[in-house]
């Protein structure tokens, strides 16, 4: 995959959480709704479908858990070199959008959020 | 809290098998997981556990189309894509009316046909759960004459054990009721499989501890022997390891313990204990001995018709040998259940034709909610007819409204395959001994069965509108569309009208009648205490020791002081047998039908055991009991009062009218029984006295002992104390003597459960045919009248009377729904006289009439708002197109 792609939403939620290091589905879910108030916009299965896309696409892998884990249903995941390159691009990218909207709507830099 | 995890567990398994594979392998654990845990979670608060899992839901629906497509982008869902099953979700909120009765309708006709699905899955193609189980084969004598199978055939096992090839490890077993009989006198009747040893063979599951039954164990003067299933290891014998060779007493016979079978083994049917079968196996003539059953294995190189073609050869030698006994007999090699559900080769033959019948209720269910998603296609055809001008291909169009229904579709028959998973497991609750070979999950076959259900479904409701509604006239609905006019359906709405009415006021009033049918059984109780009887069904005693057993039983059970009274009976109360009578000179009974009653057969202490008094005529006395008295009966009040209007009773005769209800082998047509005397109900009616269901008693004579039971009044003893007090007596009268305990009151409490789930099954399905057929003819009435809204508002303009007006709409509308009622009782009363009267129970005018005056209401009401709005345009506002 093409580490200049448009990342969604739910695949930036993936690849946020497990970049510094590897989370569970549900763990990533729970930070998801961390970061959003509880409401992340996706439900689990869309979770799942996400994983799978961003896991052939190279972005992110299945690892060993790092401690022992009850469960062993759980599958742990991680970034790769091209999904951290992906984030940074990504984020790069809502960098610009961000800035091209302040100056537009005459936003100071350190402004409060729309 | 659990509940709520299993729900959602259980859906997300459900729907994730509308995943391609390859994804559920990957993800489906993991997912499945993660679900739990969140249900675990949300559990406390229903209301957030309901909406998360309605979003489950939803979500798990719309990411398995998406990631089909994403499996084949080009090839496999050309036409769908995300937008459309937001958009199929969306509809559904927006229209909850026509997602809760379609919903409702596809999941009750899902539920019914993927049940029957499944329940001849149990008996036509269940997986033997043994090493090569698909090979094992039942092999009976079939007898042309009485069209049912011959089991006396110990004699046959042998020549077909000697001849046979294509047939190996061949063996016969048959069941016996025992009295497991504990040091301490303690009492249980249990089942013993007296099996040849070849049963092992052919089962191929080594034993647990020590071994299986050997050839030696079935000689003649054997020591006798028995082997153990693992339950009755754990329970009886608290896994003593020491087991082989400790003493088990089975009735008058002391067996010693050769071996513990582990734990799930139940061959050949759902056995615990396995004695060899040395009935002298080898003295037998030709159709004589015990009734038995035969199984074995089909050997490597042949197969079942092969295996047929010789067993054949076999049965046509000895039909030429022994004329008098084989001359009509059949031998057949059946798969290995069929003899222990009664079926023979035909009856699977049936069973496609009947899949179909039932699939045929999910297709008219479907061509009904077509309609209704046809109607509500027809008020987007404008939105249609511009997407297409924009240019959407029709396949693109047809593609987002197949989704449309799919996402309806789907929900209602997960909701439908969910309910069946829960009916099986309520009947695993409710079967105490199962056979070894069924299995109560869904099964692969069901669940791919109702998965096709679905699509096709999707199909009938979706695609079909959607097809008609993008055909030829898409171009003239845009033009319809630009000046703000509906398209014209004419003939095919009033057809469509016609059909529905039709089956609305067919359909419901028997479904009404058939529900009340079970619902005014289940509301008569008893009038005596039922709380104090204990009921106790006796082995078969023979003929010749019935006397003395009878009188020693008799004697003890009096003696006992925690039992005040008993009777013997063949039927027990809430279990007699239904039965057609005639009563002889009896104008009203002339007809075919006869009258339903309920017979059993009791001794002469029965009705003073249950404190039930003679209100006419006598009781009975102890000689009526002997075979060769004059054949008499006595009726209750409600016999007397509802077939002969409390007239002259007693001398009165009645007969049965087919041979079944008595004895077989009785040319009952001529027999004829004499009315002397009139009890009691035993059981009342508080909605009407009416409703009290006629009885017949009959003396009970020496050969209803084959299958005679016991009912004690206990007192200041507990049910358990008592029961376990019975067996004992009834081991040291006789210690084959075994007695299958139950307290009365679970009689009654068994049968008003299963009436109870019938009525509820009855009221679901015909609420759900009222609401559809409502929820159609609605939608249909004020989709023809909102076509002339506009039509309606120009000739306002021009001068119409307004009252003129509504009548022409009226008229059309009444002209429809009369036609349809018509047609519907018509097939209503057509159904009732095919079924002789029991499909509307008698109460066909009452019934009709009441659809009737609901038909009219529904399609007047139907009318009314479109007609009102009709009339309050403003006539320069719809003019403003043309």
């Amino acid at each position: 995959m093409d580490a200049h792609v448009h990342l969604r939403s739910v695949e930036l939620h993936i690849l946020l959480s497990v970049v510094d290091r590897p989370r569970h589905g549900y763990a990533i879910l729970q930070e998801a709704e961390g970061r959003t108030a509880g409401r992340p916009g996706f439900e689990i299965p869309t979770l799942y479908r996400a994983l799978r896309r961003l896991r052939e696409g190279g972005l992110i892998r299945i690892v060993d858990a790092p401690e022992p884990d009850p469960d062993e249903r759980r599958e742990y995941w991680d970034a790769t070199a091209l999904g951290r390159k992906a984030l940074k691009a990504e984020l790069a990218r809502m960098e610009g959008l961000v800035a091209i909207g302040r100056a537009r709507t005459g936003h100071a830099s350190s402004g409060g959020r729309k | 809290v659990k509940v709520g995890t299993r729900l959602a567990t259980m859906l997300t398994r459900l729907l994730l098998l509308l995943y391609p594979p390859s994804f559920r392998k990957d993800m489906g654990k993991a997912l499945g997981g993660d679900v739990g845990r969140r249900a675990e979670e949300l559990g406390g608060s229903p209301a957030r556990f309901g909406g998360w899992l309605i979003r489950l839901g939803a979500s798990l629906l719309g990411n398995a189309f998406a990631a089909w497509s994403e499996l084949a982008p080009r090839i496999a869902c050309p036409n769908f894509s995300w937008l459309d099953l937001k958009l199929a979700i969306r509809m559904l909120v927006k229209y909850p009316g026509l997602t809760l009765t379609g919903g409702l309708g596809i999941a009750v006709a899902m539920a019914v046909v993927v049940g029957l699905f499944s329940t001849n899955d149990w008996y036509f193609h269940p997986a033997i759960p043994l090493p090569e189980g698909d090979r094992l084969v039942g092999l009976e004598n079939w007898d042309r004459r009485t069209n049912r199978e011959e089991r006396r055939s110990l004699y046959d096992f042998l020549a077909w054990r000697t001849q046979m090839k294509s047939v190996e490890d061949l063996s016969a077993f048959q069941t016996v009721a025992r009295n497991a009989i504990a040091a301490d006198g303690a009492v249980e009747p249990v089942l013993v499989a007296e099996i040849t040893p070849s049963g092992f063979r052919l089962a191929r599951v080594p034993p647990l501890l020590g071994r299986t039954l050997l050839e030696d164990d079935a000689a003649p003067g054997a020591p006798p022997v028995v082997v153990i299933g693992y339950d009755v290891w754990r329970q009886r014998f608290e896994s003593a390891h020491d087991i082989v060779g400790r003493d088990l007493r089975l009735g008058a016979t002391v067996h010693t313990v050769v071996g513990v079978m582990p734990e799930g083994f139940a061959f050949p049917v759902n056995h615990r204990y396995w004695t060899p079968l040395t009935a002298g196996v080898s003295n037998f003539k030709p159709g004589e001995g015990p009734s038995i059953y035969i199984s074995g294995r089909i050997a490597p190189g042949f197969d079942r018709p092969a295996a047929q073609a010789e067993l054949t050869v076999i049965g046509d030698r000895a039909a030429a040998e022994f004329p008098d006994t084989h001359k009509y007999l059949r031998p057949e090699v059946l798969p290995y259940t069929y003899p222990f559900a009664g079926m023979s080769r035909g009856s699977a033959d049936g069973l496609g034709l009947v899949n179909f019948l039932f699939s045929l209720v999910l297709i008219v269910v479907c061509a009904n909610v077509a309609i209704l998603i046809y109607a509500r296609t027809a008020t987007r055809m404008g939105e249609i007819a511009v997407r297409s001008a924009l240019g959407a291909s029709r396949g693109r169009i047809v593609g987002q409204l197949f989704a449309e229904s799919l996402v309806l579709t789907g929900a209602a028959g997960a909701i439908g395959v969910l309910a069946v998973k829960v009916a099986l497991e309520q009947a695993k609750r409710m079967h105490r001994s199962p056979e070894f070979w069924r299995d109560y999950s869904l099964s692969g076959s069901a669940l791919a069965y109702g998965v096709a259900l679905t699509l096709l479904a999707g199909v009938i409701t979706g695609v079909v509108p959607a097809l008609q509604a993008t055909g030829r006239h898409l171009q003239t609905n845009l033009i319809h569309f630009n000046y703000g006019a509906a398209p014209r359906l004419g003939r095919t709405w009033t057809g469509l009208i016609v059909i529905q009415v039709a089956l609305a006021v067919a359909a419901v009033p028997i479904v009404v009648a058939l529900g009340w049918w079970q619902i005014r059984e289940y509301i008569s109780t008893p009038t005596f205490a039922v709380d104090q009887f204990l009921a106790g069904q006796l082995a078969p005693v023979s003929p010749e020791r019935l006397a003395g057993v009878r009188a020693e039983l008799s004697r003890r059970l009096d003696a006992e002081p925690g039992f005040a009274g008993h009777s013997f009976m063949r039927d027990l109360p809430g279990r007699e047998q239904s039965g057609r009578v005639t009563i002889e000179n009896d104008a009203a009974s002339g007809s075919a039908a006869g009258h339903e009653t309920q017979a059993a057969a009791v001794d002469a202490g029965f009705f003073r055991a249950i404190d039930i008094g003679v209100v006419a005529g006598r009781g009975f006395a102890p000689g009526d009991q002997d075979e060769h008295a004059p054949d008499v009966v006595i009726v209750n009040r409600a016999f007397s009062h509802r077939l002969l209007d409390d007239g002259n009773v007693l001398g009165r005769r009645i007969r049965y009218m087919s041979a079944s209800q008595r004895n077989l082998d009785e040319p009952a047509k001529e027999r004829w029984f004499e009315i002397v005397g009139v009890v009691g109900d035993i059981e009342t009616n508080p909605i009407d006295r009416r409703l009290i269901e006629p009885r017949v008693y009959h003396p009970l004579k020496q050969g209803d002992w084959s299958r005679a039971s016991v009912l004690l009044r206990v007192k200041g003893l507990e049910q358990a104390a008592a029961a376990s007090r019975l067996r004992e007596i009834a081991a040291a009268v006789d210690p084959t003597l075994t007695v299958d305990t139950i307290p009365l009151q679970d009689v009654y409490r068994l049968r008003r459960t299963l009436v109870n789930t019938a009525a509820a099954g009855i009221a679901v399905a015909g609420l759900s045919v009222l609401l559809l057929s409502a929820a159609g003819i609605y939608a249909l009435m004020s989709f023809t009248v909102a076509q002339r809204r506009r039509e309606i508002a120009i000739r306002l303009a021009l001068g119409a009377q307004p009252g003129q007006l509504l009548g022409g709409v009226f008229r059309r509308a009444l002209y429809q729904i009369s036609l349809g009622v018509a047609v519907g009782i018509g097939l209503a009363l057509l159904l009732d006289a095919a079924a002789q009267g029991e499909a509307l129970m008698g109460n066909a005018g009452l019934l009709l009439s009441v659809m009737v005056v609901v038909m009219s209401l529904v399609g007047l009401g139907a009318v009314v708002g479109p007609a009102r709005r009709g009339l309050r345009i403003e006539p320069s506002a719809a003019l403003k197109g043309e």
